[in-house]
């Protein structure tokens, strides 16, 4: 029984830990792909060997078991005292070992101060490039932000006809799979179509203000729902309409800050993201 | 063939996912997305304009998801009643459609949330009308009118030994019997790769109620494919079992392709009517 | 409901065994092929398929192999092998089935105008097909990987069936065929050329080759991960496909291009 346990929370991690689900994390890097400038997508396919960035949307997760990327597997959360970002060697001191896994947002700042650096060789200036991707989706995924005041919630579940299912597990893919079964062209086609001004608005800021901005909407999320909370058939789509279009709205901006960050990186003529 | 299976097993499994849906999500949005393709330019930009900038296809199959969320939605029936004799349409779905049709020719003095409503009616019930398993057959020479074309018999795939309702057949996705991994972009681009004018025209010839007339005039011949048998103990048409092989599906899935192009085409030309201006 | 669950069950185990690539792989071949095709070539093409594109029947001789009059084509997708050579009951060696097909289709649509419209139409969808599963490497199946069985955690696969989906699925879950082929098709047109390349003979050739190379690639335990497998296969599995579709391209251009 105590193996059975063990294997149980085992897969209940390894899904945990991919934040979107692969189809998600494509679906960002397509809108991403979507509203790079020419001259950053030239540069970019180019140091990815002719794929595009959507090719290289799941590789930090391909690689997690290969020698000398192991420690990626850290770098897709990130972790907050109520609402301040915990940062630097705190992560690594903090008593909960949930938090000493979240480097997302040392490692996406990290990655971008490399490419800025210029002084990558290609091979490392291809992976910097797939850890931006894949991080930038990681990140605007409300169940890998880290509440160390609510880390109870994260074991809440909802029942249907029951099934038990975690609640960051839903956030994966049935937030919106349970509304759109689109593919990942389709989400361009339907969500890359902000005006300029949206755009304008979402990509505001530095890396650490849309981290940081996130957290009041991210923690209302998970405010959303309790421990062992039964829904009918009728509730549950209820409750499923009131999250798909908060799901759809981050993988858009998600995809928009994105193209944001790559074209600062990647054209020289782009407007310039700071970290801070 | 065996695709098919595992695709009708995976939503039996993941139910949850699909069961809203009436042709399948992607069928849904397979026939806004052809609809779209065909919009003149103004026709898409204003309709666009009224449901915030977005694409029709996000909202093909919003009907089914917020219909619990308030009455008057819930009341907006998916399945179109015919009279057996005339295959001519009755009854409320048939009035309700009828009068969205005509509330968006007078869109401009809708207010912004009635326009939205009605355009996500439209976009959506438009394709549960083109579906066979929403078509509703009824003898009204008797007292009261007597469903006798059922949708909810039995399909028998006698060479897989496996058992379906023949409503959530389509429901749960027909169209993806063989093609569980394409879009509706896919499904777009492979119907409606080079099809002529002449094909158009003759598909969107006359009006909305001679459409309904063809859909429940074809769907009856493909009901009528089928050979059924009563279910053991039992006699009345609803527990009636058809028994199919694999070629009778795949025409099932022909029919079905063509019905989501014809869809698409017809919903085009009343939005490029009505928007094109 | 027990016997229904339990043959959906089996289903599930068999459901791809046989298909070749799964419907995403034919399906990005043919989107490829398309894209290369030449406006006249597709026209003509279309015209026999009543509007639609050939991706529509990528995958349809998998749906029609199994009711008359198609269910003469069953054995047309995998080659069945002895060590070296493929062989009749008798033991002699025979040409592959896929390979002799598109041959005898390729010659008898030389004039394609002179046949009728319905064998047009047919021919059609076994090119768009046999072209994928010929590009295929466990479609050319020896005595010792067809019992082969992996193991992907704690899921048994058929080798077949891992190639079937799997491999393209490891790296390209929820892409649609369309994306897929946009992520694939990017070889230079000197590259594409030299695909185009050679004969039928020869592009079997690299498949034989191939279909030995993946199965050595399994690791002993039988246990397949990203790290011990699908990342060190997914190259050959994405260049089948892209060639294929390059290929078909040149195949149908040659013959409806006039």
């Amino acid at each position: 029984m105590k193996r059975f346990i063990i294997i149980i929370a085992c897969l209940l991690f390894t899904n945990s830990a991919f934040a979107w689900s692969r189809a998600l994390h494509n679906a960002i890097a397509a809108i991403a792909n979507d509203n790079l400038t020419e001259q950053a997508e030239a540069n970019i396919n180019k140091a990815l060997g002719g794929h595009n960035i959507i090719y290289s949307a799941q590789w930090m997760y391909d690689v997690a078991e290969e020698k000398g990327y192991e420690q990626t597997k850290n770098w897709r959360s990130v972790a907050f005292n109520k609402t301040k970002l915990i940062k630097g060697k705190k992560i690594a001191k903090h008593p909960e070992n949930i938090v000493n896994r979240a480097c997302g947002f040392e490692a996406l700042t990290a990655a971008i101060s490399a490419i800025e650096s210029g002084k990558l060789s290609e091979q490392e200036l291809a992976d910097n490039i797939r850890y931006i991707v894949t991080i930038m989706g990681d990140l605007h995924c409300p169940t890998h932000y880290i509440f160390t005041d609510m880390l109870e919630k994260r074991k809440s579940y909802y029942i249907y006809d029951n099934k038990k299912r975690p609640y960051v597990t839903y956030w994966e893919s049935d937030a919106v799979r349970g509304t759109f079964a689109w593919r990942t062209s389709e989400f361009v086609h339907q969500l890359s179509r902000l005006t300029p001004e949206q755009v304008s608005q979402v990509t505001a800021g530095s890396v650490t203000d849309w981290i940081v901005g996130n957290v009041p909407l991210y923690r209302e999320v998970f405010g959303m729902i309790d421990t062992g909370t039964r829904f009918d058939k009728n509730g549950l789509r209820r409750w499923q309409n009131k999250i798909y279009p908060i799901a759809i709205e981050q993988i858009t901006v998600a995809g928009y800050r994105l193209a944001t960050v790559l074209n600062s990186l990647f054209d020289t003529n782009a407007p310039k993201v700071t970290i801070k | 063939m065996k695709r098919f299976i595992l695709t009708l097993t995976a939503l039996l499994i993941c139910g949850i996912n699909a069961e809203c849906f009436a042709w399948g999500g992607v069928g849904h949005a397979t026939i806004a997305y052809i609809a779209e393709r065909h919009l003149t330019p103004k026709a898409k930009e204003n309709i666009e304009k009224c449901i915030d900038g977005k694409s029709i296809v996000y909202y093909a199959s919003w009907l089914d998801c917020h219909r619990v969320d308030n009455k008057s939605w819930g009341k907006l029936s998916h399945v179109c009643h015919y009279d057996i004799n005339t295959l001519e349409p009755i009854g409320k779905p048939h009035k309700y459609m009828k009068s969205s049709i005509n509330k968006l020719k007078k869109y401009r003095e809708l207010t912004d949330s009635a326009l939205k409503v009605t355009i996500y009616h439209f976009v959506h019930s438009f394709g549960d009308y083109h579906c066979p398993g929403h078509v509703a057959l009824y003898d009204r020479t008797g007292e009261k009118p007597k469903r006798v074309h059922t949708s909810s018999y039995d399909i028998f795939l006698k060479t897989k030994n496996i058992r379906f309702g023949y409503h959530k057949l389509w429901d749960s996705g027909i169209i993806q019997q063989n093609h569980p991994d394409w879009g509706y972009m896919d499904w777009a681009h492979a119907l409606d790769s080079s099809i002529s004018q002449q094909y158009i025209d003759s598909v969107t010839a006359g009006t909305w109620e001679e459409w309904l007339k063809d859909v429940a005039t074809r769907t009856h011949k493909v009901y009528n494919i089928f050979e059924r048998v009563p279910k053991k103990g039992k006699d009345t048409p609803d527990n009636e079992l058809s028994i199919v092989d694999n070629q009778t599906m795949n025409d099932y899935v022909e029919y079905a392709s063509e019905q989501l192009l014809i869809a698409g085409l017809r919903m085009a030309k009343i939005i490029n009517e009505i928007f094109g201006e | 409901m027990k016997r229904v669950f339990l043959t959906a069950l089996l289903a599930m185990t068999l459901a791809s065994s046989a298909m070749a690539w799964d419907g995403r792989g034919h399906s990005a071949i043919a989107y490829i092929a398309e894209k290369y095709l030449t406006s006249r070539a597709k026209a003509n093409i279309e015209s026999y398929i009543g509007g639609r594109s050939i991706v529509y029947y990528a995958s349809w001789m998998d749906f029609n192999r199994t009711d008359p009059p198609f269910d003469i084509t069953r054995d047309w997708h995998v080659d069945y092998w002895t060590d070296d050579m493929r062989t009749d009951s008798n033991g002699n060696p025979v040409p592959p089935y896929s390979v002799t097909q598109v041959k005898r289709i390729v010659s008898e649509m030389s004039d394609f105008r002179s046949l009728s419209d319905s064998l047009v139409n047919v021919n059609i969808k076994f090119l768009v097909h046999l072209m994928g599963d010929i590009h295929c490497p466990v479609h050319i199946d020896f005595p010792t990987s067809r019992p082969m069985r992996v193991k992907e955690g704690k899921k048994t696969l058929k080798v077949h069936a891992m190639w079937d989906g799997r491999i393209i699925d490891s790296k390209h879950n929820n892409t649609s065929p369309s994306l897929l082929a946009q992520n694939l098709d990017i070889y230079t047109k000197e590259q594409i050329a030299a695909t185009q390349s050679g004969t039928l003979d020869d592009w079997y050739q690299e498949t034989v080759v191939l279909s030995k190379t993946v199965i050595e690639m399994i690791p002993e335990s039988k246990q397949v991960t990203y790290s011990n497998y699908f990342n060190k296969v997914i190259g050959i599995a994405e260049e089948r496909i892209t060639v294929a579709g390059y290929r078909l391209a040149a195949i149908l251009n040659s013959i409806f291009d006039k």
